[in-house]
Order: structure tokens, then C-alpha cells, then sequence
């Protein structure tokens, strides 16, 4: 009994290995035992905050290979610093593919650090999938055939905004906050397409910063003696918290429209206080770590089980790391789909094709879907106010693929 | 008017954070000559400190108190392990050293507590502070007030104790000071020291605005370079000047300056100090010692 | 130009004015110097001699007046343009980079005459290296006819003062310049005694007696003494140990040794001088007592063996000790220079009286008291220099050359005062000088240092009358 055991287990183990080793035989970084793959992140530097993200990946990954690994296949995850540099983004992504030779780079961080590195990308025939930018760029499989993105992007955000000031906001001033940089402007531009011919009338100032300023105190002071009735805050975490407290304490009280890449409540909202955070509105397509209403939700429970084992040190409240936890699950996903064709061709061909993929932890009723036309896996999200201490969705779920 | 108010008192609160650093800078430069690259972060890390110190529940002052002792001693140790061994090297080796410590430092914060931004508190009220239609935070009113207190202390130490003298005498002439019977070599550790102290009063004002991270002060490190070289690296005073006029002109540039806008603040800026540095190249209020040769 | 018929001098000065706030410092100078001439400006210190260097080399601006090199202005050049065109000069007090070779320092001053330009240099051109060569070869010529072809690859920073006044000498003319200005170089030039003195060897004479062979101090006690002043304490003070005793002391710069074994005693409560010439190792007797050079040998103060201990610990014990150059804390005020001659003073009573006492002493210091002691005239630093070394209220004093670049009237006044404070406070001093009439006029006893050896020793009576001192050190 035992013995016919070992043997069929052996023989299936035997052909599996065999199968793989044709599926694989010409594919770097990928063997019948495992799949390597690349990433970069800012875990030093100005936008450190997001290190967090490449290490609860890094733990689902682990988890993922702990129960057997995908398809037979260990998963090995290799990933550097790059700060937040494009220079270093392309040191780094140039080192995983022509000296570790991955199989493909996943979710790299940053809308410069990845343009740095898109065109190498294509030129090298690499999938760069599911990157970690809502950039527009990403999504343009007619020109960047092996690049894509994954959250929805930015300029679907700026239109959900923008829907929002329409409806629900008579005689809107609009001034805007924006990093200068392509980030900033894609939300500058979703905002303005969505307020369409109004937006000349609408918005009555503009202001910039730069990833190095020390403080955008002088920013907040002309947006708010322009009048402004509704303010724009495009900014990451590091500005996102200054320019909230400094709202707060010059007295202005506009609506405030704070962009999702700094919607996190442990690494913004929180730090920020509650008096000074309470009655943002963001856009949501995740579900909140510290919004109670998840409590008993099978796809928080099963984050948080997986947080304690997987990733004890992580920040349960930090949104970054159902962010990580989600992208890492569509990853998986799609070397599932792949079946035992690891090449790279498939690799990109099986992420273009999610139909309805179901996220445990995003908002009930957003799907993942791609083709091969339709580069933006993830295009719903719905509006959230902060009350002090956790964002309440309200409205509907808005679906920018169906406008 | 307003806006221009508006602007001033916002850039004189940005001067200030500045200017506390600028004036560490300074000190170490003028008792030692060597630019401390790793300022900022000593300064960082002393406001973890104080963070750790207020989160397990000390009082604001007590705590404040505590890690000014801590940065003290802090300096001083740092001269005499990392310092004192490069002291008579090229001046290159010292900045690749500060430097070093920089990246050590930085590395170490963010190990121990984490990238995360943190919240820090004021000892200041929270409520804002209107006065006609200008409004400003009580905090950058008392960073600033703070910063001059320090300024005033180091000035009484440096002119009228005779620990002081004896630091000022040690910068000017080591020779002489030893013949004099000052111990330069501890002279030059208790400058670091009082630098450390100086710049953890800068970290501890400068976090409740832009939150304490192990990142905190990288942009501000720059800021206060500009601001000690235009009031001169050698004036306590000129590098408070510097700081305030800073943070005044790249606010008034930003707003008025259209074609400019924010974009190019920071340039503009410096092409402002570069243009009073070619006027004057000692800076603002940079000593040029008169004297018979 | 044939306009210009008329042969103007090399340099003309106009009518120069020069005010440092009230201060007129030049008050409508005018002289004239000839292509080929040589021109001596003599004033006590603070006439203005320096003043007017620095208003011909272009560091000053004068309020009035003109200065011509050549009929042509100056005055809208800057220093670098007026070495450009062949003013060369030296320093009262050095100005030398301390941290480059004797060499390289005189290799900047041909650089001011060179021709290729920055880019040139940047680029390594061909060129730039040949000329590179002949500069250095150059330098290492005018470095042979200065003496200094042993110190060369030397850094300039610890080398005597001598010595450098010469590097910056052949600094100043390795620009080649048509015009000169040498500020105060009397310090620096060797002390006119060649052929050295070879009458004078140990043994010769039975009544100098060589260091070397040394008797008891109570021998000394028998030799004539012409001056009744300090012949009252003699006898008392022979039958005493002496306050300070160095045996043997060696000591060397980088590869140069410049002490070969010196052994001298300083009386307590006399007066002790060391003569020689520039190089003789006066300077570094006295730092090695002070502890800031390293020897070989013994050092007693007080019955203690001291040598080897920090210079911090020998002011404590009370020495103080008042270097060549002065050593004055130029961006201090007077006040302050005092206050840290006091630093060392364990009792914490620094008060008033201290001042007083010394004030006493230099009653142009208390004038001068907040004013800043770089402002101060070459005499009253010195000045300064002491009291700052009495502010210790110091055992044994040492003086390094305290008439360097001082106006007779001056430096017969600053002995003066050395001698008061010895005689009425009991201070011990050692003396080392170059000028050597007035320093045998005030001492006790006299040694001379010869490269490093010493090789007369005695009283200033006899030594006043030996044929070899009065040829090389007293010049009759």
C-alpha cells in the first residue's frame, strides 16, 4: 500500500517535471521547481512608506509556496531598493533581468521609476505586469505590448472626482495641489476631462510641488487666499499629511478631495489627527483594514490571519499591505492560468485574459478584467469620507470601462 | 496684501526650521571647519528619541529636556569615536565620513522604528492664531520663538563663559590654546556636542510640521546649506538670518514671480543667494576679520 | 608710445590716505622708487609701514591718493593683477599654506607669472607639463640660493619661523617681480657671522664654558658679574637647584634633526637667555620645554621630570609659554586673550586684580582692552602676547623672540617691562633671542645655540666681551 503510494507519487512527480521542463526549457528564470520573479521598491528614502508593500508580497509569496507553491512551482521572489530613483530603478531592473534573470518583474513601484524602465522593458520582451502606479501610460498594449498596469488608474480617479464636484458641489472653486511630475499630471488631467468645458471656470488655481521640497506650507497659503472652496490634494504620503495639517491650521476648510495614493489611515489619516482629517472624501477600491464594518468579512478575517503568520510586524491598519496582499494574489492568479506554459509570451497572454477575477479583499462588487485590448485589470472604485477614524464608503460603485 | 502677509509669516515659519539647523551647521563649522553632512540626520534621530522618550509617557518638557542631554552626549561621543580618528585627514575623508554617518544613521532609524511617519506633538496650542486676515499656526510662531532662544543661549555661552571663550579660542588657534592650557581636542567634542544639541532642538520643533520619518530632514538639509552660506558659515546670528530670508524669498518667488510659479522656487532661490555670494562672498553677515599682516 | 618721453619711476606713490574708521593710518604718503633701487621705509611699529605694503600690493583700498607702477594706475586691479604685473612682497607675519611643501608654496608664486589658462591646466596639455617642469625646476633653483634646498619636500606647517620667512622670500621673488616689498624680513634673513666662528670651541676659552661639561650650579656663583642688579641674588640662587633643567635634548622635523643634544638651567627668579641665529633650534629648545614638540632627553621643572607631558599639563604646572609670531587669538578682544591666559588657573578668583596687575604693566591694553587684538600694531600684540603668558601668573615665563619685527623703542620698552615682572613678581624667564645685545644686556646668564648645539654658555658679562659673540651676534 505504502509502496504503490511513493510510486504513483513518484510517477506523477516524474511526468509533472518532465512536462514543466518542456513548458520551461527556454524561459530564464523559470524551472520545473520554480518561477523566479523580479521587483523593485522604495524601501529607503523619501517615499519609504511604500516599503511596505514589497514585504507583505514577499510574505504572501512565502505562504503561497508554504502550501505547495503554484502549479508544483516555488515561487522565488527577488527584490531591491531603488529608493525611489529612476537611475536606480534602471540599475536594479537591469540586474534582475540580465544578471538574475527572472522570469518577468512584477509590480515595481512608481510612476517615474517606471517609465525609467518602460521602454527597456519592451525592447527586452520582459513582462512588466501589475506595477505598482496608476499612471495611464501602462494601459497601451498597441505600443507597450509587455507592460501593465493594475490599480485603477489615475485619471479614473480624477473623473470620479470630478462626476462628484459636478453633481454635488454648486459654484466650485477648484484649487489643485499636484506633485509635479507625471503622477500629478495624470490626475490633473482626469480631473479636467471629467469636468469637461467647466474646468476653465472651475478651477482657480494650480500649485506644484516637488519629491524634494521641504515643506508645501507656501502652497496651502496661496490655495487657500485663491478662494478656493474645493481642494485637490495629489500628493503622496510624506506631503499628503503636511498639507492636511496645514489646511487645518490656517483656518481653511474646503472640501477636501485627497487623492488614493495617500488615502492610507495608519500612514496619513492617522498620523494627521483626527480633527484635522475628518470629512476627506477618496476613492476606495480596496477594503479598509480599520473600517469595522469588515469585521466579520471572510476577506479581512483571512488577511489578518494571514498578516499575523506570514507578516507579524506589518501594520495591520496600513492599507499598503491589503494593497500588496491583493496585487500579489492577482500575480498568482494569473501563473495559474498559465498552466505549465511559463513562457513569456504566455505569461502576458494569461494576464490579459482575467475574466470577473474576484478579490478577496476589494470592495464587493469590483472585478478584475483585462484583454487584449483592455491593459486596466482593476477600473471601479467608490467614494469614501473620512469620519475621524475610518473612511465610510458611500455612493456607488463607479465603473469607468462602461463610460 | 493679505496674501502677501499670508506668505511672509508662512516663509518665516518654513525660515525657522531652516534656520535651527543652519545654526548647527554653523556651530560645527566654526568650532571644528568641518561641514557636517550627517546634521539632518543626527537631528532626525534625536527626535526619535524624544518621540520614544513621549510615547512611554514622560512629560513634553522633561522629555525634551532629557534628549537635548542625550544629543549632547550623543555629539560628543561621535567626535571622539568617528571624528577624532580622521581629524588630522584631508578634509574629503571627514565629509566621506559624515557622510557616512548619514547613511548610517538614517539606515538604523528607519530598522528601528520603520519608515512609518509619525505623528509628533507640539508643546505649543493647536488652535490657529488669526491676526487681521493673516492666520498661522501657534507652533511656527513658537518654533521661531524657540529657535532665537537658542540663539540668544548660544551667544550668552560663546561671549561670556569662559568654557565658551575657551571653544572659540580652540577654533582660532589650537597652538595657542594649548599654550594657553585648553584641552583643544575636548574643546572641539563639546562644539559636536552642543551641534547635536542645537540640531536635536531643530528635529524636535521641525517634526510636528512634517512628521517624523527617518527622511525627515533631507530636503531641509539643503535648505539650511543655502541659508548658513548666505548669512555667512561663520555667524550664529547670519545663519538665523539666512534661514528666515530663505524660506521669505522662495515663498514670495513662488507667488509672485508668474512665469515662475512653484516649479522653479527653489532655483530661483538659490540663484538669489548665489548672486549675494559673488556680491559678497562672506555672506550675508560672514566675518571678514580685519587685521594687520 | 612715444608720448611718453618722460621716464616714469618704477612705483609712484601719490598722496595716499588710509583711514581705519577715525584711525588715519597713512596721511597723504608720497614717495618715489627708481627701476633698480632699493628703498628702506623706517617708522616704529604702528607708523604705518604695513599699511602702506598693503595699499601698493592691492589688499587695501586707500580713501585718497594714487599709486603708479610703471605711470600706470593700480588701484582698479585687484591683488592678483598687481602680482601679474611684478610687485612681489612678503609678510610681517607669514602668510604662507601651511599644509603644502616649501616647494609647492613656491611654485604658487611662479604660477602668477605662467600663461596657460584654467582650461588648458584642466586638460593636462602638453604644454602645461613642460611648463610644469620648468616651474619646479625653477623653484628648486631659487630654493638653492635661499638655503632651502634641505626642507624643500618639507610641509610648511612646523617649520621654524625663520626658515619660512625665507620660503616666503623665495616665494615672493619666484614671481620675478620688477618690484619687491619685503615687510620687516630682518626676522628671517641669517644672522651675519660667516664664516661661522670656528675660534670658538669648547675648551678653548677657560672662562666660556661649553654646555657639554657642565659643574655643579654653585660654580657659576664665581663668575664676574657686571650688572649689580642681579648680582645681589646670586648667591642665594646658587646654592639652589635650578628651576628648570634640560639634558640632552634631540629633537627633529620629518627627516631634519634639529636638536643634537642641548642641556641648559634656568635660575629661579633670573633671567635666562638662548642667542643663535635663525635655525639654530632656538624655537624648538622652547617648544620641546613646553611639550609641543617631542624630544629625546630630560626635563625637570620644579624637581619633577616633565618631559613627555601635554603642553595643557605644563600650563597647569606654570609655564607659560609665549610663541614666536605671538600666538594672539586675533579674533578676540584683548579682554578675551587675557581671560584665556587665565583659563588654567585653578583657583577660580580671576578677577579684577589680575587685570589690574597687568594692565599695570601694558597700560595701552586696558585702552585696547575690548578692542579686537587682530586690529592691534605688531608691538602691542606682543604686548598682548605676555601679559596674556602673565595672566597664568606662571613659575618660570618662556619668551620666543619677543623683538621680531619690533621698532628698537619698542622692543627696549617690552624689555623693560620683562625685566619689572621678573624683578618684582619673582617670575623666572626664559629667553630666546635673536637680538643679542639687548637679550645679554637683561639676562642672568646666556647660552649660544649653534645648529642645534650649544656652544657657549656663561654669563652675559663675559659673553659681551667674547670676540666671537660680538662678531656674529652683536655686530662689533
Amino acid at each position: 500500500m505504502r509502496f504503490r503510494t511513493v510510486a504513483l507519487s513518484l510517477t506523477v512527480v516524474a511526468t509533472l517535471a518532465l512536462a514543466a521542463w518542456a513548458g520551461a526549457a527556454d524561459t530564464p528564470g523559470v524551472t520545473a521547481t520554480e518561477v523566479k520573479i523580479g521587483h523593485t521598491n522604495p524601501y529607503s528614502g523619501n517615499a519609504s512608506a511604500y516599503g511596505t508593500i514589497g514585504k507583505v508580497i514577499t510574505a504572501y509569496f512565502k505562504k503561497a509556496n508554504e502550501e505547495g507553491g503554484v502549479n508544483g512551482r516555488k515561487i522565488n521572489f527577488v527584490t531591491y531598493d531603488d529608493a525611489y530613483s529612476p537611475p536606480k530603478t534602471v540599475e536594479m531592473v537591469r540586474k534582475l533581468v540580465e544578471q538574475d534573470q527572472v522570469a518577468f518583474v512584477f509590480n515595481t513601484l512608481g510612476t517615474p521609476t517606471n517609465s525609467a524602465i518602460h521602454k527597456y522593458m519592451n525592447q527586452q520582451k520582459v513582462p512588466h505586469l501589475f506595477l505598482a502606479t496608476g499612471a495611464t501610460k501602462w494601459g497601451d498594449p498597441e505600443h507597450f505590448p509587455w507592460t501593465m498596469g493594475w490599480q485603477p488608474t489615475y485619471q479614473t480617479e480624477g473623473k470620479i472626482y470630478a462626476q462628484y464636484i459636478l453633481n454635488n458641489v454648486p459654484n466650485a472653486k477648484v484649487g489643485i495641489l499636484y506633485q509635479n511630475d507625471d503622477y500629478g499630471k495624470d490626475y490633473v488631467k482626469g480631473l479636467k476631462d471629467g469636468l469637461g468645458d467647466a474646468a476653465k471656470k472651475i478651477i482657480v488655481m494650480e500649485q506644484t510641488y516637488e519629491a524634494t521640497d521641504a515643506t508645501i506650507d507656501s502652497q496651502i497659503v496661496n490655495l487657500k487666499n485663491s478662494g478656493a472652496n474645493v481642494f485637490y490634494n495629489v500628493t503622496i504620503p510624506k506631503y499628503a499629511v503636511q498639507a492636511i495639517k496645514k489646511t487645518h491650521d490656517i483656518g481653511w476648510k474646503p472640501l477636501h478631495l485627497l487623492n488614493n495614493v495617500s488615502a492610507s489611515v495608519g500612514q496619513v489619516m492617522k498620523p494627521v489627527g483626527s480633527d484635522a482629517s475628518r470629512g476627506i472624501l477618496t476613492t476606495q477600491y480596496l477594503k479598509d483594514p480599520t473600517d469595522p464594518q469588515w469585521k466579520n468579512d471572510k476577506g479581512y478575517q483571512d488577511w489578518l490571519a494571514f498578516m499575523k503568520k506570514y507578516y507579524p510586524e506589518g501594520n495591520v491598519e496600513d492599507a499598503f499591505n491589503v494593497y500588496g496582499y491583493s496585487a500579489a494574489q492577482t500575480m498568482v492568479q494569473v501563473l495559474k492560468q498559465c498552466g505549465n506554459d511559463l513562457s513569456r509570451e504566455s505569461i502576458m497572454k494569461q494576464a490579459a485574459s482575467l475574466k470577473d477575477f474576484m478579490l478577496p479583499m476589494a470592495l464587493p462588487g469590483i472585478k478584475v478584467n483585462t484583454g487584449p485590448k483592455d491593459f486596466y485589470p482593476i477600473e471601479q472604485e467608490q467614494l469614501a469620507k473620512f469620519d475621524g477614524e475610518r473612511w465610510v464608503l458611500f455612493g456607488e460603485v463607479y465603473d469607468a470601462s462602461k463610460k | 496684501m493679505d496674501i502677501f502677509l499670508q506668505q511672509v509669516v508662512s516663509g518665516l515659519a518654513t525660515g525657522g526650521i531652516y534656520a535651527s539647523l543652519a545654526l548647527a551647521l554653523v556651530m560645527i563649522y566654526q568650532a571644528t571647519d568641518v561641514v557636517n553632512f550627517a546634521q539632518g540626520e543626527m537631528a532626525m534621530f534625536s527626535t526619535y528619541l524624544a518621540w520614544s522618550m513621549l510615547n512611554a509617557g514622560l512629560p513634553y518638557w522633561v522629555a525634551f529636556a532629557a534628549t537635548l542631554a542625550l544629543a549632547f552626549v550623543g555629539g560628543l561621543l561621535i567626535e571622539r569615536i568617528v571624528i577624532r580618528p580622521v581629524e588630522n585627514a584631508p578634509v574629503l575623508a571627514v565629509v566621506i565620513v559624515c557622510i557616512g554617518l548619514l547613511v548610517i544613521l538614517n539606515s538604523v532609524a528607519g530598522w528601528i522604528y520603520s519608515y512609518i511617519q509619525k505623528p509628533f506633538p507640539s508643546p505649543f496650542p493647536n488652535a490657529p492664531i488669526k491676526l487681521g486676515n493673516v492666520v498661522f499656526g501657534a507652533h511656527d510662531l513658537g518654533a521661531i520663538g524657540i529657535t532665537l532662544v537658542v540663539l540668544l543661549f548660544l551667544y550668552v555661552f560663546f561671549r561670556y563663559t569662559t568654557l565658551g571663550l575657551a571653544m572659540r579660542a580652540a577654533a582660532q588657534n589650537p597652538v595657542s590654546s594649548r599654550l594657553c592650557g585648553v584641552r583643544v581636542g575636548w574643546m572641539l567634542a563639546i562644539g559636536w556636542g552642543l551641534a547635536a544639541l542645537v540640531g536635536a532642538v531643530a528635529g524636535i520643533m521641525v517634526a510636528p510640521i512634517v512628521f517624523l520619518d527617518p527622511n525627515m530632514m533631507a530636503g531641509i538639509l539643503i535648505y539650511a546649506f543655502a541659508s548658513a552660506t548666505l548669512g555667512g558659515f561663520t555667524s550664529p546670528g547670519g545663519a538665523v538670518v539666512g534661514g528666515l530670508l530663505v524660506g521669505v524669498i522662495e515663498n514670495l518667488v513662488g507667488t509672485y514671480v508668474r512665469f515662475i510659479g512653484t516649479e522653479l522656487k527653489l532655483t530661483v532661490a538659490l540663484a538669489i543667494i548665489v548672486i549675494v555670494l559673488v556680491v559678497k562672498p562672506s555672506g550675508l553677515f560672514g566675518r571678514v576679520v580685519v587685521r594687520r599682516v | 608710445m612715444p608720448a611718453a618721453a618722460v621716464r616714469s619711476p618704477l612705483l609712484a606713490v601719490c598722496d595716499v590716505t588710509m583711514r581705519f574708521g577715525g584711525i588715519v593710518a597713512l596721511d597723504r604718503v608720497s614717495f618715489d622708487i627708481g627701476e633698480g633701487e632699493i628703498v628702506g621705509l623706517i617708522g616704529p611699529n604702528g607708523a604705518g609701514k604695513t599699511t602702506l605694503f598693503n595699499c601698493v600690493s592691492r589688499l587695501y583700498t586707500p580713501n585718497e591718493g594714487a599709486v603708479l607702477l610703471a605711470g600706470r594706475s593700480i588701484l582698479g586691479l585687484g591683488p592678483h593683477r598687481v602680482a601679474a604685473l611684478g610687485v612681489g612682497r612678503t609678510f610681517q607675519n607669514l602668510a604662507l599654506f601651511s599644509t603644502l611643501t616649501v616647494l609647492q608654496n613656491v611654485m604658487v608664486g611662479i604660477h602668477a607669472r605662467t600663461h596657460s589658462g584654467f582650461l588648458a591646466n584642466a586638460l593636462r596639455l602638453s604644454g602645461v607639463r613642460r611648463e610644469e617642469r620648468e616651474m619646479r625646476d625653477a623653484a628648486m633653483e631659487l630654493l638653492a640660493f635661499l638655503e632651502l634646498t634641505a626642507v624643500a619636500h618639507h610641509p610648511a606647517a612646523g617649520l621654524p619661523f625663520g626658515t619660512l620667512k625665507r620660503v616666503e622670500l623665495a616665494r615672493a621673488m619666484a614671481g620675478q617681480p620688477r618690484l619687491l616689498l619685503l615687510d620687516e624680513p630682518a626676522g628671517g634673513r641669517r644672522a651675519p657671522h660667516e664664516p661661522r666662528h670656528a675660534g670658538v670651541r669648547p675648551g678653548r676659552r677657560p672662562r666660556l664654558r661649553p654646555q657639554d661639561r657642565r659643574g655643579p650650579a654653585g660654580d657659576r656663583a664665581e663668575e664676574p658679574r657686571r650688572d649689580p642688579r642681579v648680582s645681589r641674588h646670586r648667591w642665594v640662587r646658587g646654592l639652589m637647584a635650578p628651576l628648570l633643567t634640560a639634558s640632552d635634548l634631540r629633537a627633529r622635523y620629518g627627516w631634519t634633526r634639529v636638536l643634537h643634544g642641548v642641556s641648559f638651567d634656568v635660575e629661579e627668579g633670573g633671567i635666562t637667555t638662548i642667542l643663535g641665529a635663525n635655525g639654530a633650534g632656538k624655537t624648538t629648545t622652547l617648544r620641546a620645554v613646553s611639550g609641543l614638540v617631542s624630544t629625546e632627553g630630560a626635563v625637570h621643572f620644579a624637581g619633577r621630570r616633565i618631559d613627555g607631558r601635554a603642553p595643557e599639563d605644563l600650563v597647569r604646572a606654570g609655564i607659560a609659554h609665549v610663541p614666536e609670531g605671538r600666538g594672539t587669538f586675533v579674533g578676540l578682544t584683548v579682554e578675551e586673550n587675557l581671560r584665556l591666559g587665565a583659563y588654567a588657573r585653578r583657583e577660580r578668583t580671576r578677577g579684577a586684580d589680575d587685570f589690574e596687575r597687568v594692565y599695570q604693566y601694558f597700560p595701552i591694553l586696558r585702552e585696547r582692552r575690548r578692542q579686537v587684538a587682530g586690529t592691534l600694531s605688531g608691538g602691542e600684540q606682543q604686548m598682548l602676547a605676555i601679559a596674556r603668558g602673565l595672566m597664568l601668573r606662571p613659575r618660570l615665563l618662556l619668551l620666543d623672540e619677543p623683538s621680531l619685527g619690533l621698532a628698537p623703542l619698542v622692543v627696549r620698552e617690552i624689555f623693560r617691562i620683562v625685566r619689572a615682572v621678573n624683578r618684582d613678581q619673582g617670575v623666572s624667564v626664559l629667553l630666546v633671542e635673536q637680538n643679542a645685545a639687548i637679550a645679554l644686556e637683561l639676562a642672568d646668564h646666556a647660552y649660544v645655540l649653534e645648529t642645534g648645539r650649544v656652544v657657549l654658555a656663561g654669563s652675559p658679562a663675559i659673553l659681551k666681551q667674547d670676540d666671537a659673540v660680538r662678531r656674529s651676534y652683536l655686530g662689533y
